[in-house]
């Protein structure tokens, strides 16, 4: 089962990503709601979620940012890129992410990315 | 206002989700579907305008820089795609014949906003379930510019005298209710008239006639 670590700072996204994420099978292994969180819960696990799902903008440290950190680490990473800001696309890429879906999105396109980006 | 839109399409993403949950839900009734599928389509259409109002602001803040040139047939083509999920609840075709080459303007990613906008608001007067548009693209000389015409038009439909018996340009004077008709013509024709072309409703939705607007649009390198 595809693991999955979600990454933003609004509760009610989270919960979102959580209840289709699982209602598709995917298994959420954790959440953290600023870039610093999720720097800090990827950094204290061995156990790697295969898929990162990031939002950009958030306190303390962005998206982007936590995404560079993250691939520092780990270069193979598998980082979906979720942002209302598309703007934001061509940075998010350049720091590591391998897919983009700007928000609103309907379910199926996260889903197919996450089908896409699980098999590579 | 980019904060503001920022969380405005946070909650949009919530509620256009849940209500895909609900329409996933097995042995659902027929008429819930068809309300979610309604309501989807509003979520679209908010999405919409959060997304143009960000376009109108971004203008101002930005320097003078060239324009990003477009093919404006593929445009066409991207604008009539996303129909679809703007109206999950219709059936929509959009009758767009096949024209080979490019037709090259300036404005880049905006260009398919603009085309959006106005068809989505076309099909937005169409009650029926099932719509089709009829689109087209010619060439012509307006004010010494060689500009492409795009007209979309829908025979099925009349444009409402609240739209016909409105000057555009004085939209933020009139009342409330006229503003939230017409804030999709409105962003047309600023769109349009930004990039140096215009926008215009050519028929007024007399009988047989339909609702037909047309985006006037400069081509790429003329001066």
């Amino acid at each position: 089962m595809t693991s999955v670590l979600i990454v933003d700072d609004e509760m009610f996204i989270v919960e979102l990503y959580r209840d289709i994420l699982q209602l598709r099978g995917y298994k959420v292994v954790g959440t953290a709601f600023d870039g610093e969180e999720a720097l800090r819960k990827y950094t204290s696990t061995n156990d790697k979620p295969d898929v990162i799902i990031m939002d950009h903008r958030m306190p303390v440290m962005n998206g982007v940012q936590a995404t560079k950190e993250i691939m520092k680490m780990n270069p193979s990473q598998k980082v979906i890129f979720v942002s209302a800001d598309v703007l934001i696309e061509k940075e998010a890429r350049e720091a590591g992410a391998l897919e983009f879906l700007p928000k609103p999105f309907r379910m199926d396109d996260l889903i197919e990315k996450m089908r896409r980006i699980s098999s590579h | 206002m980019d904060l503001v839109s920022h969380d405005m399409l946070n909650d949009n993403q919530a509620v256009l989700s849940y209500l895909e949950l609900i329409l996933a839900m097995p042995g659902l009734d027929k008429k819930a579907a068809e309300y979610a599928k309604k309501a989807i389509s509003h979520v679209r259409s908010s999405t919409m305008h959060i997304e143009n109002v960000k376009t109108i602001m971004t203008p101002r803040r930005a320097t003078a820089a060239q324009p990003e040139t477009t093919d404006l047939l593929a445009s066409i083509k991207g604008a009539s795609d996303e129909l679809g999920r703007h109206f999950p609840n219709k059936k929509i075709k959009v009758n767009f014949p096949h024209q080979p080459g490019k037709a090259l303007v300036a404005g880049g990613g905006l260009i398919k906003k603009l085309l959006e906008t106005v068809m989505s608001s076309v099909v937005k007067l169409d009650l029926d379930a099932e719509v089709a548009l009829n689109v087209s693209v010619s060439e012509e000389m307006s004010y010494g510019n060689r500009c492409w015409n795009v007209k979309i038009e829908d025979p099925n439909v009349k444009v409402p005298a609240v739209v016909t018996g409105a000057d555009i340009d004085s939209v933020h004077t009139q009342d409330s209710s006229r503003v939230v008709k017409m804030s999709g013509l409105l962003f047309a024709k600023m769109a349009a008239e930004g990039l140096g072309g215009a926008f215009e409703v050519e028929s007024d939705g007399g009988p047989d006639k339909g609702a037909v607007f047309v985006v006037r649009l400069r081509r790429a390198g003329n001066r």
